[in-house]
């Protein structure tokens, strides 16, 4: 089984976000889904989807899951055959897996009485399976043969006999008649003496032809054995006649259920993903988003999965509450402020192909566009500047209800023209129908009103001490928490100097450091 | 489960007769075991490519296994019991494991790669007994049929013609078969130093490895950079991968060099038209010996019999005994 996203909706961060590794969660061995492609749903698709899938949750009776899973993983695809069943053309061999389906469908029915598939069906189903049990034997492996078919089985299984025996007396001629051992249906090639040429060509038995330096020897077959080899052949088509006959009525009862069964067999392929789905929010304790139909997003204990896995406990999640409008996120360095973006970012575009999130709950509105302009290095073969690329990304069509995600607000152009764009941009989208959420280190937007502000909680400034200039564990110190912004706050933003703290932690030249130093007293004390 | 593979030498060499002749053998003392038959791709095509003229098919006895191809049971109805189907996603087509009712020609396809072979060992073992006995027609470019854990005997078709290229063709291939082992002691050396990727090992003369390469033989230049540096001495280089022209000639004056080849298939890429004329110094010895059953000769001229493996029964199906055509 496979589960991918179609290549062309791949974004740029699925290396980075590792969405392979999430998806790996979902690979199960169910050969009903040998290969299922995600793709984007729109957004009644998704909402029906998610209900449905909340639906079956809720009917499921507890602690059966698993079996149901267990049994589902024994139903072979059918795909190859369901246009045979529906045009009369299955061979006995499809009858086996047909049959297999079917039965083992029934049993994972009886596991599936509380939230019963597609019960309208189950009577062609039903039928289905009475006609293959009727036509079949040893669990649908052979064809029920009538009793003129076991008849002419028995009369063939005879003439075989007769026939073996015939040819067996017709070597022991041969063998007595020249000294020849020959293997019917074999002949042989023979360097031979003139006597033994006579001899052969005296035998009845055989025919001897030259050929270059040897001499090849047939058979000349018996009228005996003619005849046994005839009624063989005889039975043998009217055996065949019989059975293609009975496969003939077999069809014509499965046919007119086709229809009906490839619809049922399409349910049953949808209700195993979303067993599998099901089965996976389970067992990583995920959940399913809830839509809300009001603008905001609201996620507790969200985390990115590859981050959780790398990381184990040492992963905090993300609790995030953020409404309709501009939500302006400030923060120390490598404070964690992108991954804000980029977690948030990945759970939306998990809630468009329609799997659980890893979070504790998520509430939000469908995220019919998610845009997120990450700090761009720029490109010199397309002649592309960081700024150039920022503006390109707000020009683009937002359309209503748009998650807009920017990181480090046109930090790519000098900071006196890049707070006077920030401005606008903040104000355009404070006013908007779009969820809008940027970071900044700009103590100017905090002017801005009817925006949300929010900031990445600062360590414990002793902890911070104690890691010295060693990035990891500097890392392993940062909170990674949201917390609002207070009137008070914003005072301390304006006249933040904790980059240059924070660089002081490093193994700078020591007169650099001197200098941040004389720095931080002067402003300090002034 | 045994699992014997049918290997020809070329097209034609007999390679479905001996089939034949080995599954009938089989039958006549079979007692209760389970007999099943397969083929590496495609067998029994009515007609030979070559020489048009009828070849022969595979006729089943009752009670006999089969996997093949579904589309070859098409007008089998009622002949047959289905007991496995063998299709996607692991295998690349549908493949059927039945077993016969009555007497049934059938055409057999079976799957033709090593992973679908050893798929469907697995499947196909718990319905057959422990002595059951799986006969595969094979083709000697399967490289993977050398594997032990595929086959655990051959059965050779070789045929001899007078066409030069041909005929020296087959005596290679009666070389390929005489091939012996390697030691016991280099064979544990070499089998403790093996890892999943590795291609070639060079060992002292002192079984000391120096030198393990994980890039294809023909294309490692280190490695004969190292052959180069200790093959003076005494030295055991094990290769698994192709025994290539380039790499035959590279090798062939490292008198005191002895080359392992994993396994006999590897021994049959040296091109015969390009070693003629080469002196070979080296020692070739086998990682995986061949264990042949039977050699069954198919001869349009006479060849020199000693390049026949000692202790190996040899046949020849279509002449007089084979040690009296070759006395003539």
């Amino acid at each position: 089984m496979k589960v991918e996203i179609l290549r062309k909706h791949r974004n740029e961060l699925y290396d980075e976000l590792d969405y392979e590794l999430f998806l790996s969660l979902f690979v199960q061995n169910q050969p009903l889904l040998s290969s299922v492609i995600l793709r984007p749903m729109d957004e009644n698709g998704a909402v029906s989807h998610y209900a449905e899938l909340a639906g079956l949750e809720q009917k499921l009776q507890p602690g059966k899951l698993d079996k149901i899973l267990e049994q589902s993983s024994t139903l072979p695809p059918l795909e190859h055959l369901l246009t045979l069943v529906e045009r009369g053309q299955l061979e006995q061999y499809h009858l086996f897996e047909l049959g297999n389906f079917l039965n083992n469908d029934s049993i994972l029915r009886s596991l599936e009485e509380s939230c019963p598939l597609d019960p309208e069906s189950s009577l062609d189903r039903d039928q289905l399976l009475l006609v293959l049990e009727e036509y079949t034997e040893k669990s649908f492996s052979t064809i029920r043969v009538n009793k003129e078919a076991k008849k002419t089985k028995t009369a063939l299984t005879e003439s075989d006999k007769e026939l073996e025996e015939a040819v067996k007396e017709f070597e022991q001629q041969i063998f007595e008649c020249t000294g020849l051992k020959m293997t019917y249906p074999w002949p042989k090639e023979l360097a031979l003496g003139k006597e033994q040429v006579t001899s052969i060509n005296d035998c009845d038995l055989l025919t001897i032809e030259k050929r270059n330096d040897i001499w090849l020897i047939d058979y000349n077959i018996t009228l005996d054995i003619n005849r046994l080899q005839s009624k063989k052949n005889e039975l043998s088509a009217h055996f065949d006649t019989l059975m293609q006959k009975q496969l003939k009525q077999l069809n014509g009862e499965c046919s007119p259920l086709g229809h009906s069964f490839r619809n049922y067999y399409r349910k049953r392929v949808k209700r195993t993903w979303f067993y599998v789905l099901l089965g996976v929010k389970e067992r990583k304790s995920l959940c399913l988003p809830e839509f809300t139909s009001g603008y905001g997003c609201h996620l507790k204990d969200s985390y990115l999965y590859g981050l959780k896995v790398r990381k184990e406990e040492k992963c905090i999640p993300l609790d995030l509450d953020i409404e309709k409008g501009a939500t302006v996120l400030y923060g120390a360095n490598m404070s964690g402020k992108t991954t804000v973006l980029k977690t948030l970012y990945f759970l939306l575009t998990l809630v468009q192909l329609g799997l659980p999130l890893p979070a504790r709950k998520a509430v939000l509105h469908y995220p019919k566009q998610v845009a997120l302009m990450l700090k761009s290095p720029g490109d010199v073969r397309t002649n592309s500047s960081t700024y150039g690329e920022e503006l390109a990304f707000f020009a683009k069509q937002m359309e209503e209800g748009a998650y807009i995600l920017s990181d480090e607000l046109f930090l790519s152009t000098d900071p006196a023209n890049g707070v006077i764009l920030s401005k606008i941009l903040i104000r355009s989208m404070a006013g908007a129908d779009k969820l809008f959420l940027c970071t900044t280190h700009y103590p100017e937007i905090l002017d801005i009103e009817n925006i949300t502000l929010f900031r990445m909680e600062d360590p414990d400034p002793l902890l911070l001490a104690k890691s010295g200039s060693n990035l990891q564990s500097l890392r392993n110190f940062m909170p990674y928490k949201l917390i609002p912004i207070t009137d008070r706050e914003q005072e301390k933003i304006r006249t933040n100097r904790a980059p240059l703290e924070t660089a002081l932690l490093f193994d700078l030249p020591r007169d650099i450091k001197e200098a941040i130093r004389k720095h931080l007293a002067g402003t300090t004390s002034s | 489960m045994i699992t014997y593979s049918f290997i020809g030498s070329d097209k034609n060499a007999g390679k479905t007769t001996a089939l034949n002749y080995i599954y009938r053998e089989l039958q006549q003392n079979r007692q209760s075991r389970s007999i099943c038959l397969s083929s590496i791709g495609i067998n029994g095509e009515d007609v030979d490519t070559y020489e048009g003229v009828k070849k022969p098919h595979i006729d089943l006895f009752p009670d006999s296994c089969f996997i093949t191809n579904c589309v070859h049971l098409a007008h089998q109805t009622g002949k047959y019991e289905t007991l496995l189907n063998l299709g996607r996603p692991l295998f690349t087509k549908n493949y059927i494991f039945g077993r016969s009712l009555l007497e049934m020609q059938l055409v057999l396809e079976g799957p033709n790669s090593g992973n679908e072979v050893r798929n469907v060992k697995r499947r196909i073992a718990p319905f057959l007994s422990d002595d059951g006995i799986f006969l595969i027609d094979g083709s000697i470019d399967r490289q993977f049929l050398a594997k032990p854990e595929i086959s655990d005997g051959f059965y050779f078709s070789v045929l001899f013609t007078e066409r030069p290229q041909q005929f020296q063709k087959s005596c290679d291939f009666l070389r390929m078969l005489s091939l012996a082992p390697c030691s016991k002691q280099v064979h544990r050396i070499i089998a403790k130093n093996l890892e999943t990727k590795t291609k070639s090992l060079l060992l002292t003369e002192s079984y000391r490895p120096v030198y393990q390469g994980e890039a294809i033989i023909s294309r490692d230049r280190k490695l004969r950079k190292q052959c180069e540096a200790i093959s003076r001495t005494k030295c055991f280089l094990y290769l698994k991968g192709a025994l290539t022209r380039s790499l035959y000639e590279f090798l062939a004056p490292f008198s005191e060099l002895q080359v392992i080849l994993d396994n006999f298939t590897l021994y049959l890429n040296i091109p015969t038209s390009h070693h003629q004329g080469i002196e070979f110094k080296p020692k070739i010895v086998l990682f995986h010996p061949v264990p042949v059953k039977t050699i069954f000769i198919k001869q349009e001229t006479d060849f020199d019999l000693s390049l026949l493996p000692p202790e190996v029964l040899a046949r020849n199906l279509f002449r007089t005994l084979l040690q009296k055509s070759c006395h003539k």
